[in-house]
């Protein structure tokens, strides 16, 4: 019988052409703009590390200005970042399955093919742990082994693109490399890894692309790099004297701790709270109470990775395909209660309510349908649009969740746009029509 | 084969109150050609759609092939006029973006019939009715008369218990409605109880037995209980 | 005119009357809500930079390797910038206002103990002699530095001798108004600065931030491998003159690299990215909006006008000019509009009360309302004139007719 509506429906989408190309592009349109919300905000809120949410933690102590808290709105948190002494100090700790921290720094590279001219990039240096904890994917080679996180090893990770610019993208792996003025050997090549939103450090832009090289963060004091993120201090310090920028109460590193159960969880908490005690009692500024662990999902909410206009588009969006339903339904009551009279033979001829009122949906499932498909047609061009308005780096597209929303939206929404013309229409008596036709 | 029993049928508003049938009774016997006779808002039309299911009654009884349908749910009349009964109606009521084979097909569809079954019927129909070269065409392409034999085609594609007939000539002329009477007397000699509404007397004349319908009753309740058998004894009659 | 059979009409056939004022009444609501939003939105990016921000394009670089000089290389390049043709100034400046990038401290008007907070904080800057000049500044009082005036030093945190603030930081270190010229300023670390010059207006770095107009300009070369420069080029050639810089740039040095050129305006419009596309959603949605209510209104009318062919016949027949018919059809669009448009003030301001309450955005300014009712209703008016142009159409003769 299914079969038997669909081809009813097909029937009268080619009969009422105008009226159906209307209903069509309402709900394509209504769409069309309710899944470019809803896909802007579902990739700006999604979590690139959703599979390993529950043991990563970005990490951070209060040692922030006694007079003021950092977040003046969220007192209760800590600086989103960690200043050089407290991330050393909190790196001895066994307790985390992996541990990391990291900073972005400037780099020029120079390629060993002089005709192309040097490039500033901002590269990030870490512990070999990033990769392992961040599950970053190689092309070629490993991460640099724990030694070069102990001692000076002028070893460097290329991203997919620097090493296709670079080294024509073949395997570079114990080649070398010339980043500002020194020469690194290549130890690994990244696979394709840019995830977005850029979960481990949204501080410089959420939505930037990943760095294209890596480097041991245990160079940092050898090589004294340009930093590249932002720095936020409390105390008056001279930021050109290294050592005493790095003794400073400034905040400037990421950190980072993989921790895979609860055990190690709460240890981990209480190893923060007694490092927080401890330093307080030396005399520095330190809240022992203030401790952030938070999740990649939860620190994209601290960070406010998706914004308030973000949720107000996709409201507003919604209501937008609301209107676009009503109007649906007025001329689907309209193109229905033109069709009384075949109904009302139809009826006569055996059709029963439950079937009539079937057909209609059917039809309406169809028309979804085809609306869901331009809908999808439509949003494509609106996020285009969008990634160009957002200066968005990476990919915005319908991911396979995306496109099942949108056409069950598409389909149930015609079909509930349905329902109410629908059931008028079986409720035509099917002796009603009869005479006038 | 149907037997009404003092049916009555009110249409209200909410000024008035209209009794279209009132204390209705008429028993048709199986194998029977019924006209149904009677002037304008007599009833007759009201008698055919409750006789076929289309419409309520207010009051009385109403056998229906040896099964009480007086207060049947909608489902299960739906049911019943798609399986006992075939209906042709003045203004044909074709679909008309379907063509004749779809048309004959629909009340196969609500039937269930598998395709193989509905093939077999559609085509015996529309070839019984003369159609069977035009099987493709579309109702608005056939002359008036060539679109009621595909309402009757339509009608006995089921093979109905009874046919219940509104009027079937009344928009065509009388050589078409001549041709369309010839087809009704050949599917009630094969079996198939007729029930005719028509205000033609020269039709109404040729059935078994005419039924005079007057404000919603039968005018004479003398008839009631006559069966007559054979074409040439109700002529005779007459 | 008649409408009470209007009326009567209406209410008999409710659905269709009822949907298309709901979709007039959320329609309303959408807008006037996008309106206002856009409007804060466009007020914000229209503020007064203070700077000649169309014409300035800024240039980052980064020195490298053994030979690389700073300071000598700051000289070359600004002398190599202010002989190209189009330049009309270019001076060092180690930062890009509006950009969402720099930096900022806290700054008071008398010493202050290390656990005290800073009186005012400002967005700083290091530039030289030339820097006020190119950036198109204007000079409130005192005046601006001389060239013996700007330091060399590393670091950047030092606090030089002179400095020039906006009239905004002035205000916010020595009260509303008062004179600023003359006066020291402290840092966290107490160290002095002295305030010879106070600029009108000047924009900061971060377009989001309170203290935006909080600018204080240090007389200093910072040393380090970073170089940064404001040029200032003749009106209209910002965009086409940032190549040319960036080519001209690297033909000095291979022991630089040019991190960036880009003009301010495109500065600009990355840190105003989500609010421009704020703006150009809400414009868009609230357009497709009121174009599908539109087709909306025109399809019940259409839908309306095949219903009563008779029934318009009949009047047709009985007497009523065409001019009676396009009434009809204008007056009921007009009532099914006017409920619309009274439900649509309702939901505008529960939709904007919402919005406060979730987004703590700004209430509704009840002037938004009254353009867009009126919008409305004259749109509502042009979609029901083709349907009803074609109801003055049908003939009289019809009435006569059984269809």
């Amino acid at each position: 019988m299914f079969n038997y509506y669909i081809k009813l429906a097909v029937l009268s989408i080619r009969r009422n052409p105008v009226l159906s190309a209307l209903m069509v592009a309402a709900i394509a349109v209504g769409i069309g703009a309710f899944m470019t919300m809803l896909t802007l905000y579902h990739t700006m809120s999604g979590n690139p590390i959703w599979w390993k949410n529950d043991v990563l933690y970005v990490v951070g102590v209060d040692t922030w200005d006694p007079a003021q808290p950092y977040f003046e709105d969220r007192p209760e948190l800590p600086p989103e970042q960690m200043t050089y002494r407290d991330a050393k100090a909190l790196h001895e700790s066994g307790i985390p399955t992996h541990k990391t921290y990291t900073f972005r720094v400037a780099g020029v590279i120079e390629p060993a093919n002089k005709d192309v001219a040097p490039f500033i990039e901002m590269g990030r240096m870490a512990t070999s742990d990033f990769f392992a904890m961040f599950d970053v994917p190689f092309e070629y080679g490993a991460a640099w082994d724990a030694r070069a996180d102990q001692t000076d090893e002028f070893v460097t990770v290329l991203s997919k693109e620097t090493n296709d610019k670079v080294f024509a993208g073949e395997n570079s792996v114990g080649q070398t490399i010339r980043i500002d003025s020194r020469d690194y050997t290549v130890v690994g090549v990244l696979d394709e890894w840019n995830p977005y939103p850029k979960f481990y450090d949204p501080t410089t832009g959420a939505f930037r692309d990943s760095e294209p090289f890596y480097l041991p963060a245990q160079l940092y004091e050898t090589l004294q790099p340009q930093r590249g993120g932002s720095t936020n201090c409390w105390k008056m310090v001279n930021i050109a004297d290294f050592d005493a920028f790095n003794n400073s109460e400034c905040a400037w590193l990421q950190y980072w701790v993989q921790l895979d159960t609860p055990d190690q969880q709460a240890r981990y908490r209480d190893f923060l709270s007694a490092y927080l005690q401890e330093q307080a009692e030396l005399g520095r500024s330190a809240r022992p109470n203030q401790i952030l662990m938070a999740t990649p999902a939860e620190w994209m909410e601290i960070q406010e990775v998706v914004g308030d206009d973000n949720r107000v588009l996709v409201g507003l969006s919604a209501l937008f395909l609301i209107v676009c339903l009503l109007n649906t339904v007025g001329l689907l009551l309209a193109k229905f209660l033109g069709r009384a009279g075949e109904i009302s033979v139809r009826r006569a001829l055996g059709a029963s309510r439950l079937q009539v009122f079937r057909q209609q949906l059917v039809e309406c499932g169809c028309i979804g349908l085809l609306g869901g498909v331009f809908g999808l047609g439509l949003s494509a061009l609106g996020l285009l649009a969008v990634k160009g308005m957002y200066r968005y780096d990476g990919r915005l597209m319908m991911d396979g969740e995306m496109l099942m929303v949108a056409f069950a939206t598409a389909v149930l929404a015609s079909i509930a746009a349905g329902l109410w013309p629908a059931w008028q229409i079986c409720r035509v008596p099917p002796a009603g029509y009869l005479k006038t036709q | 084969m149907l037997n009404m029993q003092n049916i009555s049928k009110v249409y209200r508003t909410d000024l008035v109150q209209t009794y279209a049938l009132r204390d209705f009774s008429l028993e048709v016997h199986e194998g029977e050609f019924v006209s149904v006779t009677g002037p304008s808002g007599s009833g007759k039309t009201t008698f055919l759609n409750i006789a076929g299911m289309l419409e309520d009654f207010d009051g009385g009884t109403y056998m229906l092939d040896g099964e009480n349908v007086s207060k049947l749910s909608d489902n299960a009349r739906s049911k019943i006029r798609n399986q006992k009964i075939g209906f042709i109606f003045q203004g044909f009521n074709l679909i008309p973006d379907l063509n004749l084979w779809d048309n004959v097909d629909v009340p196969l569809r609500y039937r269930g019939f598998k395709s193989e079954e509905r093939g077999r019927r559609i085509k015996e129909a529309l070839e019984m009715v003369g159609l069977g070269s035009r099987m493709k065409h579309l109702p608005s392409q056939l002359s008036g008369g060539q679109q009621q034999r595909v309402a009757i085609a339509r009608a006995i594609a089921g093979s109905p218990r009874v046919i219940m007939a509104d009027e079937p000539t009344g928009n065509l002329d009388s050589l078409m409605a001549r041709q369309v009477m010839e087809l009704l007397e050949n599917i009630n000699e094969a079996g198939t109880t007729i029930i005719m509404v028509t205000h033609d007397p020269e039709l109404a004349r040729r059935a078994h037995r005419n039924v005079h319908v007057m404000d919603g009753q039968v005018s004479d309740p003398a008839i009631l209980q006559q069966p007559v058998r054979g074409r040439q004894a109700a002529v005779a009659e007459n | 005119m008649e409408i009470r059979p209007i009326l009567s009409a209406m209410l008999r056939s409710k659905t269709g009357p009822l949907l298309i004022a709901m979709q007039i009444a959320i329609t309303l609501a959408i807008v006037v809500n996008a309106a206002f939003i856009t409007d804060q939105r466009s007020e914000k990016m229209g503020r007064d930079t203070g700077m000649d921000d169309q014409n300035l394009i800024f240039v980052g670089t980064y020195g490298f390797g053994a030979s690389y000089d700073h300071r000598e290389s700051i000289r070359q390049d600004l002398d190599a910038l202010r002989a190209m043709p189009g330049v009309v100034n270019a001076a060092y400046m180690d930062g890009v206002p509006l950009s969402g990038s720099g930096a900022n401290s806290g700054y008071s008007d008398k010493p202050i103990a290390p656990s005290q907070q800073a009186v005012t904080n400002a967005n700083y800057y290091n530039v030289d002699e030339r820097a006020p000049e190119t950036l198109g500044l204007k000079l409130e009082s005192g005046r601006w530095f001389r060239a013996d005036e700007i330091e060399y030093r590393p670091g950047e945190t030092f606090m030089p001798e002179s400095i020039v603030i906006t009239r905004a930081t002035a205000d916010g270190l020595f009260g509303e108004g008062e004179l600023a010229v003359g006066k020291l300023v402290y840092d966290a670390g107490n160290d002095t600065s002295r305030v010879i010059g106070v600029v009108e207006h000047m924009q900061g770095a971060w377009v989001n931030w309170n203290n935006l107009d909080h600018v204080l300009l240090r007389g200093a070369i910072a040393e380090g491998p970073l170089g940064g420069y404001v040029v200032r080029v003749e009106p209209g050639l910002a965009g086409q003159m940032v190549a040319e810089i960036e080519t001209k740039l690297q033909e000095i040095s291979r022991n630089r690299v040019v991190i960036e050129v880009r003009t301010l305006a495109d500065h600009m419009a990355e840190s105003y990215s989500r609010d421009s596309a704020m703006i150009q959603l809400l414009s868009g949605v609230s357009l497709l909006l009121v174009a599908v209510t539109a087709l909306g209104i025109i399809g019940l009318a259409a839908f309306n006008v095949n219903q009563r062919r008779k029934q318009i016949g009949t009047r047709r027949a009985l007497g009523a000019t065409r001019r009676d018919v396009l009434r009809y059809f204008m007056t009921e669009s007009l009532l099914i509009a006017g409920i619309g448009v009274l439900l649509g003030i309702i939901l505008a301001f529960l939709m904007s009360w919402w919005l406060g309450t979730q987004f703590s955005l700004p209430a509704l300014d009840w002037r938004f309302i009254p353009p867009a009712i009126f919008g409305l209703l004259i749109i509502s008016q042009l979609a029901v004139l083709g349907p009803a142009q074609r109801a003055t159409l049908i003939s009289p003769s019809l009435a006569t007719r059984s269809v």
